[in-house]
């Protein structure tokens, strides 16, 4: 599977970059809400073939809620980790973690204070996508389920959500919906509060 | 971002709703996962496509490119660990884990 997704990925970025016309571009948004919209009916479809499914996260209760507890403090603790490797601003650094696979709103957000922060946000928060569709069959392989909601992380909602259903199964598409949604939300508290506290 | 969430849910919704109630042809219930392998291939191909004509990735990856790369492994990396160390305390249910205790 990952390598199947590799080479999916660099041939659309060899075609991006020697074939397509530049008017494709515009055309690329709408097809992936196309395709994205239609994969989660087809995720829907799937969560209803499961009769089991409410009853298991019953169970669970409010425990689900370690995945996106844990998502963001892992991710704000990267951040510190990198603002001592690469000695920048604290808070910079934490708001460029807090963007979780979110790239265009937490580059928006920075880019005003400081472009060079706002370009590294937006860089690794692209970085950060293409690294968990590539690693979730890893990850669910190797390391557990749940796992593979933390490493895309705000994109567990959307575009990350069907390669992680067809990773593992529907309890863990529905909690990643779930978290997906938080952790979305968290990314519009936490990336403005950081970049407030940026000198 | 919440008429996307909600526009999402609908749409997960609807499907969850015409399955639930046995409205889906069982061929097509049989060619589920081949149907979701080719859109999510072709969703991948497009991102790719996004990104090798995005100027702003392609120039910045030069300059920047390995701190971001780094941020990305570093943020990741960190919240599989957060997530795997809570759910081996709290969670010990191996269909939502993985098999994984």
């Amino acid at each position: 599977m990952t390598k199947k997704i590799l080479i999916a990925l660099a041939l659309g970025i060899l075609s991006g970059f020697f074939v397509m016309p530049d008017s494709v571009y515009d055309n690329t948004g709408l097809l992936m809400d196309i395709g994205l919209c239609l994969l989660l009916f087809f995720v829907g479809l799937d969560l209803g073939s499961n009769k089991d499914i409410f009853k298991n996260l019953r169970n669970l209760g409010f425990r689900i809620l370690i995945v996106p507890i844990g998502t963001i403090l892992g991710s704000l603790t990267g951040g510190l980790i990198c603002s001592l490797i690469f000695k920048i601003d604290i808070f910079g650094a934490l708001a460029i973690a807090s963007g979780m696979s979110w790239y265009t709103l937490s580059a928006i957000i920075i880019t005003p204070i400081s472009s060079e922060l706002g370009t590294i946000a937006f860089l690794s928060n692209v970085f950060r996508e293409v690294i968990a569709f590539v690693a979730i069959p890893f990850i669910a392989k190797n390391i557990g389920y749940l796992e593979t909601i933390a490493a895309g992380a705000a994109i567990s909602m959307d575009t990350g959500l069907p390669m992680i259903t067809k990773n593992t199964n529907s309890e863990v598409a529905v909690i990643s919906f779930i978290s997906g949604v938080i952790l979305s939300l968290a990314v519009t508290v936490l990336v403005p509060i950081f970049v407030g506290f940026m000198v | 971002m919440a008429l996307r969430i909600l526009l999402y849910f609908g749409i997960l919704a609807l499907g969850w709703y015409i399955s639930s109630k046995g409205k889906t042809h069982g061929n097509l219930m049989k060619q589920v996962s081949s149907i979701q392998s080719i859109i999510l291939f072709g969703l991948i191909f497009i991102m790719g496509v996004r990104i090798g004509m995005d100027e702003q990735i392609l120039t910045s990856i030069g300059q920047i490119g390995v701190m971001a790369a780094v941020f990305a492994l570093v943020t990741a990396s960190m919240s599989i660990l957060f997530v795997y160390a809570a759910r081996k305390k709290i969670i010990s249910d191996t269909n939502i884990t993985g098999g994984k205790k």
